[in-house]
């Protein structure tokens, strides 16, 4: 599928600002910016969830979803985590108990937690069933939008490895959002570095980590914290 | 909701309204019959011992007729609420299903509506729909709804705002099926908190109603006409009013008392106590000599919450001037309320115990209470995730900053708001005078977090605590506020306790590492170990599943399965156990917190 001449306007404010983008099927783009550069925005407009002008060609739009930073906020406090789950299908009645536990093993999830409710679950199993709701629509694109970021890092991992083991056993293409540049690195195929708004670089992740072209990729990977490097 | 505070108001107003309650079940039942006994021998009697209120123009008892009439008031006013609040919820939530136009339409609707007087609104209904009980409560119910429908509206919209909502409408849930399932639910306590307020007024406005003749009309009587009877009497016998008065001012006032009480408990989650008050455990003896130069020095902390909730167990820490320690662990593992016990800011119900808790050389419990006000004010400096809750957003931003100076240092104002600028300048703001002149939305992130470290500038800061200040950032300004952060430590020579769940971040910036895992120190080391040093197996294992930039990326990640118990069951033995790879019958014995090598003290059985 393809992003072709995006624009999102706010008032007299661009906040996506004419972003063209290719993501090859099965593949993983990783999108990092710092706050405020348009990655969420961007992800929305693509969604439907926000006007834009431009076109998102060879993906029905019903066919994309997306998952958020916080699965705290985006599940609902009130139902159940199999309640949660089974909402988007479009199955019988009948169907849905199997399509909910089928989903819930595909992230590596225990069938009982369906029993549960979000507030009884650590924050990476609970971002683990926000993934697992969203890809009950069998989407054509999974928008990840900062899942990670309100994770520890005891917990980050597991949802990491999931979203790389998922590309690989069903082939999914994903537009991978976060600030966290070494975590872009770790899942993605291709690296697309947005600032105010537009899109300053994109390459093969070796590509864009080794050998930055634009100095705002530079400053980006200079700013990276790394473990003891006092 | 579920645990009443035990104040004078609440207990009140809880009492008010049982009370009104039997009355409305018990009263007919037990006076009906004296209420409607016709007396000629006793026509407009004042109060004597038969008649402690007096009695009516056809001699029944006024003191029985008040008892009765409870359940007529209680019950019209129960309905009109309800009438009320069904109307209003609706009309809140139909521009949340309606198509764009008509919403515009009902949004414009309720907005005139609420604007319109109540009362105007209540009589105006109440004249067209029929002059008695009937009318007024229709009118009552009309003048009650505009309410409900702003306030389900408000609320419904920051609902609507929330992710599961937009999850919901991106599955292709239906608006109908979002609003039931998701919206009404999740805003109806406070819409049920609205509707025990709403019925007081209510009340009182039947009764208004009534008193004007517009309501309850003969031979049926609530309270309001009882008092329209013995109005045009209150100046030969005043009893015969008061009775009536006296009970609708109570039923009034227990409402609201009881629906203000239930409102409060619902938002009480952030309500500072200011002085969850300090008590030493242990004596003095075990905890060996105070260290003369150790800024911060903390022993044996414990935070503990009503319901065996203890969050943080018996932790110490002791910070030299100069010195940055970063206090890594995952969420909830107490950070944040170690954080809050020093500075004396742990929230009510929440208990603080220690067997120390010294700040610059004195211990802050034992020092008097403006002192220790004084202490923490000039001497500790503390920065958190978002600036915007540490900045008043009504005040200009270099009047907050020069209030520090004349509140604690007795400046004189222009020389404080001078000092503001300059602290502006100092932690590189551009423009810092004209900054200075505005509002902290007029700031971006990165500045408001500067703005706030500016703020603990104002003193001479010997400990500065910053928990998570870089959290809400992104990487670039992130990298600059840590550069500021060393700068000040190093210029002002104190000390820093830096909070934060990203082992990388601690890793770049602090010369100490000290790891919490469900409220306890399980390893403090120096950072040129965090990397590749570390004893403990969730220290390691911590370090082990950071992603960096060398990582390689055809190997899974290494993660910690199971998750970290809550601080009501966290375990008597080693707290890890359940996680950890290396755990065996010892683990359930808790390991003590013991030297490993130089600076480097750790808490588990298998470190050798
Ligand atoms: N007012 C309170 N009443 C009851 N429990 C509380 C209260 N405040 C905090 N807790 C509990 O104490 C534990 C520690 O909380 P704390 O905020 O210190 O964690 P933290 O380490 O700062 O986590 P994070 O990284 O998420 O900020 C949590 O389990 C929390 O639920
Ligand atoms: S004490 Fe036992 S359970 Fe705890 S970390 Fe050490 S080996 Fe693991
Ligand atoms: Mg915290």
């Amino acid at each position: 599928m393809i992003i072709k001449n995006l624009t999102v306007r706010f008032g007299a404010f661009t906040a996506v600002d004419d972003v063209t983008l290719e993501i090859p099927d099965g593949a993983i783009v990783g999108l990092v910016g710092e706050s405020g550069s348009g990655k969420s925005t961007l992800a929305r407009a693509v969604s439907g969830l926000v006007p834009y002008t431009g076109a998102v060609e060879g993906v029905d739009p019903s066919r994309v979803q997306m998952v958020f930073q916080d699965p705290l906020t985006s599940l609902d406090p009130r139902m159940t985590v199999g309640a949660s789950v089974a909402e988007g299908l479009r199955l019988p009645r009948a169907a849905r108990q199997a399509e909910v536990e089928r989903l819930l093993t595909l992230v590596s999830l225990p069938v009982s937690l369906a029993e549960r409710y979000p507030r009884e679950l650590s924050g990476g199993q609970r971002q683990r069933v926000a993934i697992a709701r969203a890809l009950g629509v069998r989407p054509a694109l999974l928008i990840a939008d900062e899942i990670t970021s309100a994770l520890d890092v005891s917990v980050q991992g597991a949802v990491l490895n999931l979203i790389r083991s998922l590309r690989e056993e069903i082939g999914l293409s994903m537009l991978f959002i976060s600030h966290n540049l070494a975590v872009v690195r770790y899942v993605s195929d291709v690296v697309a570095v947005m600032h105010r708004g537009r899109l300053v670089e994109m390459g093969p992740t070796e590509e864009v980590v080794g050998a930055p072209a634009d100095d705002y990729t530079r400053s980006l990977l200079e700013a990276v914290p790394r473990l003891g490097r006092s | 909701m579920r645990h009443l505070p035990r104040t004078p108001a609440g207990i009140a107003g809880t009492l008010l309204v049982a009370l009104m309650v039997i009355l409305a079940i018990a009263g007919p039942l037990i006076w009906g019959a004296e209420a409607e006994r016709i007396d000629s021998a006793a026509i407009l009697q004042g109060t004597s011992a038969a008649h402690p209120l007096g009695t009516d123009n056809l001699g029944r008892d006024i003191l029985a007729r008040v008892l009765v009439a409870g359940r007529l008031s209680l019950a019209l006013a129960m309905i009109a609420t309800l009438i009320g609040a069904t109307a209003g919820v609706i009309l809140g939530a139909l521009p949340s299903v309606l198509p764009r136009r008509a919403a515009r339409l009902v949004t414009g609707t309720v907005n005139a509506l609420v604007a319109f007087p109540g009362l105007l609104l209540a009589m105006f209904t109440a004249v067209i729909a029929g002059l008695g009980a009937r009318g007024a409560v229709l009118g009552i119910g009309a003048a009650v709804a505009p309410g409900f429908a702003r306030l389900t509206q408000t609320l419904a919209a920051s609902v609507a705002g929330a992710d599961y909502v937009a999850v919901a409408r991106m599955l292709g849930v239906s608006r109908w099926r979002v609003m039931t399932r998701h919206v009404l639910p999740n805003i109806a306590e406070p819409l049920i908190l609205h509707l025990t307020q709403a019925l007081g007024g209510a009340l009182l406005a039947l009764a208004g109603m009534s008193f004007l003749g517009l309501g309850v009309q003969p031979p049926s009587f609530d309270w309001g006409r009882l008092l329209f009877d013995g109005f045009a009497r209150i100046y030969a016998t005043p009893a015969v009013a008061l009775g009536p008065a006296a009970a609708i001012a109570l039923a009034g006032i227990g409402f609201n008392l009881l629906g203000d009480v239930l409102a409060r408990a619902a938002s009480r989650r952030a309500t500072p106590a200011g002085a969850a008050a300090g008590r030493a455990v242990p004596e003095a003896g075990e905890l060996g000599e105070p260290d003369p130069d150790a800024v911060l020095e903390v022993r044996d902390l414990t935070v503990t919450f009503p319901g065996g909730v203890t969050p943080v167990r018996g932790l110490s820490l002791t910070i030299a001037p100069g010195e940055i320690v970063g206090l890594v662990g995952e969420s909830g593992s107490g950070k944040s309320l170690t954080a809050s016990a020093i500075g004396g800011l742990v929230p009510y119900p929440g208990e603080v115990s220690a067997g120390r808790l010294r700040l610059c050389g004195a211990d802050v419990r034992e020092l008097p209470e403006a002192e220790c006000r004084r202490l923490l004010g000039t001497s500790l400096a503390m920065v958190f995730q978002d600036p915007m809750a540490a900045l008043n957003p009504a005040l200009k931003v270099g009047g907050q900053l020069a209030e520090v100076a004349t509140v604690h240092q007795g400046a004189s104002r222009a020389d404080a708001f001078a000092r503001a600028v300059d602290r502006l300048e100092h932690v590189r703001i551009p423009e810092p005078a004209t900054r200075a002149r505005q509002h902290p939305h007029e700031l971006s992130g990165g500045m408001r977090q500067r703005a706030v470290i500016a703020m603990g500038l104002m003193g001479a800061p010997r400990l500065i605590i910053a928990d998570e200040p870089t959290t809400a950032l992104d990487v670039t300004v992130q990298r600059e506020i840590l550069r500021l952060l060393r700068e000040v430590t190093d210029e002002t020579g104190a000390a820093t306790l830096f909070i934060s769940h990203d082992i990388a971040v601690i890793g770049e910036l602090c010369h100490r590492v000290v790891v919490m895992y469900a409220g306890r120190v399980v390893e403090e080391l120096p950072v040129e170990e965090l990397a590749s040093g570390a004893a403990h197996p969730y220290t390691r294992a911590l370090v082990a599943s950071l992603p960096d930039m060398e990582t390689d990326r055809s190997l899974p990640l290494a993660s910690i399965p199971g998750r970290q118990p809550s601080p009501a069951e966290v375990p008597d033995g080693c707290a890890f156990a359940d996680r950890c790879e290396l755990a065996s019958a010892k683990c359930a014995e808790l390991p003590p917190l013991i030297p490993y090598r130089a600076g480097h003290r750790v808490a588990c059985w298998e470190a050798k």
